[in-house]
């Protein structure tokens, strides 16, 4: 067990690999009453294709399967693992997204027991037809929930930009045709494959004692036997790196009350492994604040003159992967407001260069932003990067951020905004709205 | 405990060093009113935006930044019959931050500065500053529709409540709103500096005497404090009203309001909280179980149980064509529990459940705060203990007892017409 002090936040974090691969982290928080845990797998919506476990092909199987698993995964031959987690006083819930899948609860009345229920009954499988197909209604509303919801049509509608022909471009839970084709043999194959221990990590937070809590977890793991691990073979996503393949503008009219405009930016850059790559990230979360938070000129100016209001927004997502920026906002005028966004990506670099006032006061503020949300036992679980940043967690950030230099902001800033990355989406109320 | 600062002005301070922020939060809590509802949301809006001292939004944010990210905002709240305007800021301790001391002294400085000391010229506000408000605000108002889950909610609420200033958006209204002038709004706003009850909450590891100090200085005069009764409480009635509306949605929406006149903390409430666990207000509940899990006609279904106003309401995003079914399960579902046919082990986990996430609340400052607010109105402070213990007693016919309270007096139905 490894021990990591972050004497600076009165936070401990212990740390150990077991043998099967399960790579376990648990962050004591004392005075707290709840414990939350998160057992999480390499795995998400854009591995949709690979070679099975013991097979040799590469093999498709439809969209949406990561979601249904995760949805499934709960109900056994016997019982429902969430109606166990309750009969423990425990909230239990799972989410998928690109790249990963996870499951997680929170409780404050039985955490040992609750923490053996996560890991039992994702680690035991068990599926069979006809609970699938009943999962297809309650997976189709779900996906109509989300076609009625403006604000997910509007992200995916960046998204189709930026990786048209790219598994991005689709829905994580899938389409309801889809969803249709899946059969207990898909669920099977992408769960031998995806869920062995040596693909997953588990994160604990909270009201718990840290010696304690890795043993039960050993002993626990000691129990169940686990194949071999093997090396998974991903299908490498089609990602065209000339940015040739971006669609640069598309809008579409809805029944909405206003228009939405959004602008992107897809990463052609490479983003560096492990680390560095949570240092790049941050750096790109930098550089975005300084151009457009409240803070800005930038912002400041296209508030006052109507363009944006308090729905603008900008965001950075880097997954395993890809990565891409977007800028957002309810608008009167889309035109202007993706016509500004532009000018001001495309002269950033001139924008910020020996602005050090507003970068040391990012940095501040960036910092706080960092140690308010360690009050949070989610956020701190959530925020663990497992592979994708080598097990950086939240600690780890506020010396990076502290240790940034403009400079460095200057030169990702060079790298990452490309005129040939941007494209434009937007979403106009319907004539007669 | 409460510290009564002048009269109508009291101060709550809970010192603890689990969390490495400090939070206060001054509430101007007064009757609530329908025709003041707009103007208080806008004012909290106008307040938020900018101040003599942070006359543009870029130097109130700049403030915010020189103080570690610490974060600043209004919100407004309607809790039963009074009317919340709540200024909550928050702020990394300093053990954290290479940072000199001083950022409570700060953070009371910038309080009172955006509190008192507002953007305003001749006895109006701030022209600009308001426009954009106002402006943003009708914004907001109109997107609201786009927002299907909160716009059957809130169109629930307009059948369901007699009393306009419960069935209004706590958020105003568009014809309110474009009412509201610079001048109008100034001076509601000295009104409710001069009259509001204050309540101040703070929570971190912070001195109490220093708080006390503090919170002494800010200019508020002595006032009234609210003595009506905080529930609202309408009588129920023997016939349902319904209201279908059709828009173009993939999804619909059917949500019920149900009269329950058993309120916070009175003889009935823990009662009540386990009645709507077995409802719909938790994962496991009778409507999750049986819309969701058997009959697979939702994704979701569930309750809630606002115990300031006597008022269950239940809501359900499903397929348009299944309306009737969906209907018939969650009567069923009610009549269920009225007949005592709820198993021991729901009743257990029910509680369980409770408990847990009572516990769970406290490690939330936000959750916190709004505890002790809710402890300051209501003159009553309840121990972990004796939650834990009054949730225990409640027994099987208590249950039942409430169930039998639940009257159906609402139906809202959004209707989809797309597939």
């Amino acid at each position: 067990m490894e021990i990591v002090q972050y004497p600076q936040f009165d936070e401990k974090l212990y740390k150990e690999k077991l043998d099967n691969g399960l790579e376990v982290n648990v962050l004591p928080k004392s005075g707290y009453h709840k414990t939350y845990g998160i057992l999480t797998t390499d795995y998400g919506s854009l591995d949709n294709k690979f070679v099975p476990l013991h097979k040799e092909k590469m093999e498709t199987v439809p969209d949406g399967v990561a979601h249904f698993l995760e949805h499934k995964l709960f109900e056994k031959e016997d019982h429902d693992a969430f109606d166990l987690f309750g009969h423990y006083g425990a909230d239990a819930n799972a989410f998928t997204s690109f790249t990963n899948t996870s499951y997680l609860f929170s409780t404050a009345s039985f955490p040992q027991k609750s923490l053996e229920i996560l890991l039992d009954f994702v680690q035991r499988p068990y599926f069979n037809a006809k609970s699938v197909e009943k999962e297809k209604g309650i997976i189709g509303q779900e996906i109509k929930m989300y076609e009625d919801d403006i604000d997910w049509r509007f992200y995916f509608g960046m998204l189709k930009n930026l990786y048209p022909d790219h598994p991005l471009s689709v829905d994580i839970a899938g389409t309801i045709d889809s969803i249709a084709k899946i059969t207990v043999q898909n669920l099977y194959d992408c769960y031998w494959t995806f869920y062995h221990p040596q693909n997953m990590n588990l994160f604990v937070t909270g009201a718990v004692d840290p010696e304690e809590t890795l043993d039960l977890i050993k002993e626990n793991q000691s129990k169940k036997s686990f194949s071999p691990a093997n090396e998974i073979k991903r299908a490498s996503l089609d990602n065209d790196e000339s940015g040739q393949d971006i669609i640069p503008y598309r809008m579409l009219e809805l029944d909405t009350q206003r228009p939405k405009a959004a602008v992107g930016v897809k990463g052609l850059d490479q983003v560096p492994d492990g680390r560095e790559g949570l240092v790049y990230k941050l750096r790109i979360d930098m550089l975005l604040w300084l151009l457009f938070s409240d803070t800005s000129t930038n912002y400041v100016r296209l508030y006052n003159e109507g363009v944006i209001d308090d729905s603008f927004d900008f965001m950075f997502q880097l997954e395993r992967g890809f990565h891409y920026v977007s800028v957002s906002s309810d608008t009167n005028d889309p035109q202007r407001f993706c016509h500004e966004i532009i000018a001001v990506l495309e002269k950033a670099e001139q924008l910020l260069k020996g602005q050090y006032t507003q970068f040391n006061l990012a940095k501040k503020e960036l910092i706080g932003r960092q140690i308010h949300s360690m009050n949070s036992l989610e956020t701190i679980a959530n925020q663990y990067s497992g592979h994708l940043f080598n097990g950086a967690t939240i600690f780890d950030k506020v010396a990076i951020i502290q240790d940034m230099t403009l400079e460095e902001i200057l030169t990702t800033c060079k790298d990452f905004i490309r005129s040939e990355a941007v494209s434009v989406y937007q979403i106009l109320p319907k004539e007669g709205n | 405990m409460r510290t009564e600062i002048r009269s109508g002005m009291g101060l709550t301070v809970t010192p603890t060093k689990k969390f490495k922020t400090t939070r206060i939060a001054i509430a101007l809590i007064e009757p609530l009113d329908s025709k003041s509802l707009t103007k208080r949301m806008l004012l909290a809006n106008v307040l938020e935006a900018a101040s003599e001292h942070f006359p543009t939004q870029k130097a109130v944010a700049e403030k915010l930044s020189k103080m570690y990210g610490a974060g600043f905002g209004i919100t407004v709240e309607r809790r039963g019959n009074v009317h919340i305007l709540n200024c909550v800021f928050d702020c990394v301790n300093e053990r954290y931050l290479d940072a000199e001391e001083g950022l409570l002294d700060e953070a009371f400085a910038f309080l009172k500065q955006c509190i008192f000391e507002p953007l305003v010229s001749n006895e109006e506000f701030d022209q600009a500053t308001f426009e954009r408000q106002k402006k943003n605000l009708g914004f907001y108002m109109q997107t609201v529709r786009d927002d299907k889950q909160l716009y059957a909610a809130l169109s629930l609420q307009k059948i369901y409540f007699a009393d306009e200033a419960q069935r209004t958006p706590s958020f105003g209204t568009y014809e309110q709103l474009k009412k509201i002038t610079p001048k109008a709004l100034y001076s509601y706003y000295t009104e409710c500096i001069r009259n509001d009850q204050i309540e101040i909450v703070v929570s971190g590891n912070v001195d109490e005497k220093k708080c006390e100090e503090l919170a002494r200085a800010l200019p508020f005069t002595e006032r009234q404090e609210f003595n009506g009764s905080l529930f609202y409480n309408q009588r129920q009635n023997f016939e349902i009203n319904e209201e279908v509306e059709h828009q173009t949605v993939v999804q619909g929406k059917l949500d019920l309001a149900y009269s329950l006149p058993v309120y916070y903390r009175t003889a009935d409430y823990y009662a009540a909280l386990v009645f709507n666990g077995i409802f719909g207000g938790l994962p496991l509940s009778k409507l999750f179980m049986n819309v969701r899990e058997k009959a697979s006609l939702a994704y979701y279904a569930n309750s809630s149980y606002d115990s300031f106003r006597g008022f269950v309401s239940v809501q359900t995003g499903i397929q348009a064509k299944n309306r009737n079914a969906v209907q018939t399960i969650i009567s069923k579902q009610l009549e269920d529990i009225k007949n005592g046919q709820i198993t021991q082990r729901e009743f257990q986990d029910t509680k369980k459940a409770l408990q847990s996430s009572f516990l769970s609340r406290l490690d939330s400052p936000t959750n916190n705060l709004d505890q002790k607010l809710v402890n300051v109105l209501t003159r009553e402070e309840i121990s972990v203990q004796g939650w834990q213990t009054a949730l225990e007693a409640v027994c099987f016919e208590d249950v039942v007892e409430v169930a039998q309270k639940t009257e159906l007096q609402s139906i809202y139905f959004l209707d989809g017409e797309v597939n």
